[in-house]
């Protein structure tokens, strides 16, 4: 049991997302205990998302995003959500990946994909592309950088009025409840009906119209059976 | 009750426009019904249209001051377009004209036109067309501009088609019809562009305001010309004059009593009507384009021209209709050639104008009379060939009187309302140029004859057909009986010793200047003798052919005329030259044109497409069908756009000297990998062939 | 050196421009959508640091975070079962192999 590798990553994950979760919550009073927290949860996202898209075996992958995740809910906490930092764990952390597993056992690809992987010129443009255009344009201009074809003012709102401000602990899961009945009603049943409607989707999508038909031949049959064995009985 | 009418004037337009709503929408079922309300209205038309022209004959100030009325129709920029109304003399004579000849060919109709709804023709509908052209025509008369007139102008062309082509069962009807329709296409194309010349130039479409500025000098010279013979080509087409006037005598396959209102009295009288109108424009149009020729020599030489060509085709038609037919044609270039004798040298003298206007007037009586005359012996024969009639006046004797009445008067018979008018239009002629004058002469002599031709061959002499022909009831011989009465009578208005028609029509403003310079103009003897004689030898050659029903003679003469004879059967060729010409040029030129756009244009099409298909074979290999390239391709186009959108100069200034230089090395970077990696993608794509 | 909003901004932009990176470069579909929830997550990461900075207590952007997180577990179910269907006609999840959708 312990030689299993996968049990030691589990156990790994959950244990040091723990951790860390734990150090951002004692030491959030304190200054310098917020700081490591963060650049150790920040590290740990960062590499464990790397880790997510290039680990070959799609089963570890599924666990680094479970790690990503739960260190993402301890961002959340560092930032003053509560809640959703517990929502993160559970739905994104729990369900989501379960899902993901689900789904690459299902479809047996674990191993048979990824073994050649895309060329090396097509990973080249995609990490220059992504790492470099797109968190470069991403980091510009949250610096501030106007990326404006008439130039106009440079846009000084970033630095000044980006002041840190002190977060006010509010117990947010309250605030999250009135404002899902208060302000955001119709969002939250507009919400509630694309969950509805995605369930329904999934359903048909992953269901072919045969195995519906076959499997309520076989339900019939199975009901006339029963209605034998009771009528002779 | 006149002040009302006078006020009121656009009443007279609107009530047949009613009735024809009115049958259409609500009564189209019972045909009885339908004539009922069309009459009726018309009546009422009739009598407030009297009542204007009893108040304009008495007192004239009046009418022209309170008669004029304006809605706005749209408004275009800052240009108000108006639908605007205002009687003068000439309106109210043309009102009473219109809606009285309409009455009676309504009442004349209902009798006529009954052995048609057997047939299986609406009588509904030919009741409501008949409405619908009463309310063109009188809207193209009431009106004081531009835009209304070309309005109803457009109208009455479209009751004139529809009334054409009403027996829609008969082969010929529809093909005359849009025969009728394109004829005058051509005139109205050439109308609308002198119009709109006319406003380009004074920027008012009123016909009064337009002479002004006119006269004031915005409009000069050749351009003045132009749009004065431009806008010609409008009553070349509506008047029948000589190139165009092809439609009219095919115009014949409508119902006869249509003919007598539309096609001889009040429609085809649209054209002088409206030269008349604008006259004061023509007459300053001195400038001379075409050899010397200005717009009224224009107008002059096709009139003459017109005048002498219908009469020399009129003399051998067979077909009673048709005879009438080219005799209104002639007439109204008559009335053409003497309003071109407007001015002469040495100073403006309207003779022309009067002239002109009062043959109109009478023309519109006699003419119309001698139509319903035609319908009453066709209704009774059964047929339109003269040389199966022949006999008639012992059978029909009420239509032989008013027809030899009608005759008389068209033919210019002393003492007849023909007469008068047509010595005053010789005499205008006289005035004006010699050489017209003896054309016209000639053209009245050939009126004369084949006029007389006609009553000879249909009324006199031995029945030559066969049925039983009799009187038609009386509303058929009402009309023929009211109308013998001016045509025999309203004449005397106009006699040279007192000229009560021209005192009335002089008084309209357009001409008002004219007049005062005028000195009071006496009969002209010489002009009167030739009347007399034009008169005599016309009936006496026709009589001596025809008179006594021998046909022998006159079979003789026309073999001996030989070419002469068969020109004038055929019309002089001119529907012949019009195919000639469409086949040679027309058609040719269609041919070269739909070669040039198979060869040309149809080529750039096919290159444009030939080009795409080419291209798109090249770059449906791009669409490799991995949906991650696609997403790259998104993530590409959208940094593009940031980076085309972008200002580098202004952020280089924004950053420090180190950071343009990462930033251009990166931009480099991925500019460089892309690059490489579609130019790979591209050479696979190519090798994948 | 305190944390600024801009620790949290580059956080997400990272966090972000991995996932697409690996929606970009990943041969199996299952990983395709794996790295658009770390997209998911970058933007989240986003919003809650612009809620806690720009408004705080207002938790408008937790707001939207939580409206992100159903969207996405929509999504992921969704993309699942269309994942599960492709595998079922194509007998692969492997992304170059799923290249009908072209001329």
């Amino acid at each position: 049991m312990w030689k299993d590798k996968s049990f030691l990553i589990i156990f790994g994950v959950f244990s040091s997302a723990v951790l860390m979760l734990l150090i951002s919550l004692v030491f959030g009073s304190v200054g310098l205990g917020k700081d490591l927290a963060f650049y150790f949860l920040s590290g740990l996202i960062v590499s464990s998302a790397i880790g997510v898209v290039t680990v070959p075996n799609l089963m570890h992958a599924g666990f680094l995003l479970v790690l990503t995740f739960v260190s993402t809910a301890g961002i959340y906490a560092l930032l003053n959500a509560d809640f959703l930092a517990g929502a993160q764990i559970l739905i994104n952390g729990g369900a989501v990946t379960i899902m993901m597993m689900f789904a690459v056992m299902l479809t047996n690809s674990s191993k048979d994909t990824d073994k050649i992987p895309y060329s090396y010129e097509y990973r080249f443009v995609a990490f220059v592309l992504s790492g470099l255009g797109l968190f470069l344009i991403l980091i510009l201009r949250t610096l501030g950088v106007n990326f404006n074809l008439l130039g106009g003012q440079m846009v000084s709102w970033a630095p000044s009025s980006w002041a840190i401000k002190e977060p006010i602990s509010v117990s947010t899961t309250e605030l999250i409840g009135k404002m899902f009945f208060e302000k955001y009603l119709v969002p939250f049943e507009v919400a509630s009906v694309l969950l509805l409607m995605a369930l329904i989707g999934a359903i048909v999508l992953a269901l072919r119209e045969k195995d519906i038909k076959e499997d309520l031949i076989e339900t019939t049959e199975e009901i006339k059976e029963l209605e034998e064995k009771v009528s002779t009985k | 009750m006149i002040e009302f009418a006078v006020k009121n004037a656009w009443l007279v337009a609107l009530l047949p426009l009613l009735s024809s709503i009115v049958i259409t929408f609500l009564t189209r079922k019972s045909p009885v019904l339908s004539s009922r309300i069309s009459r009726a209205f018309i009546f009422m038309a009739l009598t407030l249209s009297s009542l204007i022209c009893y108040e304009a004959v008495n007192d004239i100030d009046y009418v022209l001051q309170n008669s004029a009325g304006s809605l706005r129709w749209f408004t275009s920029g800052s240009f108000d377009f108006a639908l605007s109304w205002k009687v003068d003399a000439v309106t109210a004579m043309m009102l009473v004209v219109v809606t009285l000849i309409s009455t009676l060919v309504q009442l004349y109709s209902r009798e006529y036109m009954e052995e048609y709804i057997h047939k299986g023709y609406s009588f509904s509908r030919y009741y409501a067309e008949l409405s619908l052209f009463s309310f063109s025509m009188l809207l193209l008369v009431l009106t004081d501009n531009f835009l209304v007139l070309y309005a109803g102008w457009e109208l009455v062309g479209v009751s004139s088609f529809l009334l054409i082509g009403f027996f829609f069962e008969k082969k010929s009807a529809p093909y005359a019809a849009k025969k009728a329709f394109l004829a005058n296409r051509v005139g109205d194309f050439g109308f609308l562009l002198g119009i709109l010349l006319i406003f380009t130039y004074t920027n008012t479409l009123n016909f009064d305001v337009a002479a002004a500025q006119i006269a004031a000098g915005k409009m000069t010279g050749g351009v003045l010309t132009l749009a004065a013979i431009l806008t010609f080509f409008g009553a070349m087409g509506k008047s029948g004059q000589f190139p165009l006037h092809i439609w009219l005598p095919d115009a014949m396959e409508g119902p006869t009593p249509v003919s007598a209102l539309i096609h001889a009295a009040t429609m085809v009288a649209a054209g002088v009507y409206m030269v008349a109108k604008i006259m004061t424009i023509f007459a300053q149009a001195t400038f001379p384009v075409l050899w010397g020729f200005n717009a009224l020599d224009f107008i002059a030489a096709i009139g003459g021209i017109t005048a002498i060509m219908a009469a020399f085709i009129a003399i051998t038609q067979t077909d009673i209709k048709k005879i009438l037919a080219y005799s209104t044609v002639s007439q109204l270039g008559f009335m053409i050639l003497t309003l071109g004798m407007y001015s002469t040298e040495g100073g403006i003298t309207p003779l022309g104008y009067t002239a002109g206007m009062f043959h109109l007037f009478t023309h519109a009586f006699f003419k119309a009379m001698l139509f319903l005359c035609s319908g009453s012996v066709i209704h009774a024969c059964h047929t339109q060939d003269i040389f199966e009639m022949g006999g008639l006046r012992k059978k029909m004797p009420v239509t032989a009187i008013t027809c030899l009445i009608g005759t008389a008067a068209i033919s210019g018979a002393p003492g007849f309302a023909g007469f008068w008018s047509k010595d005053a239009m010789l005499d205008a002629i006289y005035e004006g140029n010699m050489f017209l004058f003896a054309l016209a002469a000639i053209g009245a002599t050939m009126t004369a004859f084949y006029m007389f031709r006609l009553y000879f061959l249909t009324f006199e002499g031995e029945y030559r057909g066969h049925g039983h022909p009799h009187e038609p009831g009386w509303r058929m011989k009402f009309p023929l009986i009211f109308l013998a009465i001016p045509s025999v009578l309203i004449g005397f208005v106009g006699t040279p010793w007192a000229d009560y028609f021209k005192d009335f029509v002089h008084y309209t403003p357009v001409v008002k200047h004219a007049t005062e310079h005028a000195a009071h103009h006496g009969p002209n003897w010489i002009v009167m003798g030739c009347s007399l004689a034009i008169f005599t030898v016309g009936t006496g050659l026709s009589f001596a052919l025809y008179g006594k029903g021998d046909l022998s003679k006159s079979e003789a003469l026309s073999l001996k005329m030989g070419g002469l004879f068969k020109a004038s059967l055929n019309k002089l060729y001119i529907d012949e030259a019009y195919l000639w010409f469409i086949d040679k040029f027309v058609l040719a030129f269609a041919k070269a044109s739909s070669l040039f756009d198979k060869f040309v244009i149809d080529m750039i099409v096919n290159v444009v497409s030939w080009a795409c298909i080419g291209v798109a074979h090249f770059a449906k290999r791009m669409h490799s069908g991995n949906i991650q390239q696609y997403a790259m391709g998104v993530i590409v186009s959208v940094l593009l756009l940031i980076f085309a959108g972008t200002n580098y100069v202004y952020i280089a200034k924004q950053l420090p000297i180190y950071w343009v230089w990462i930033t251009i090395g990166l931009i480099l970077a991925v500019a460089l990998s892309v690059l490489g990696y579609f130019g790979n993608l591209f050479k696979k794509i190519l090798d994948s062939k | 050196m305190t944390l600024t909003l801009y620790h949290y901004l580059v956080l997400a932009a990272l966090l972000f421009c991995v996932g697409v990176y690996g929606v970009l470069t990943s041969k199996n579909a299952v990983r395709v959508l794996m790295s658009l929830e770390l997209a998911f997550a970058g933007v989240s990461v986003n919003l809650v640091a612009f809620s806690n900075y720009i408004t705080p207590g207002q938790l408008t952007g937790q707001m939207f975070t939580i409206f992100i997180m159903t969207v996405s577990a929509a999504e992921a179910g969704v993309g699942l079962a269309i994942i599960f269907n492709v595998f079922k006609n194509f007998q692969t999840a492997d992304m170059e192999k799923i290249s009908t959708m072209k001329w």
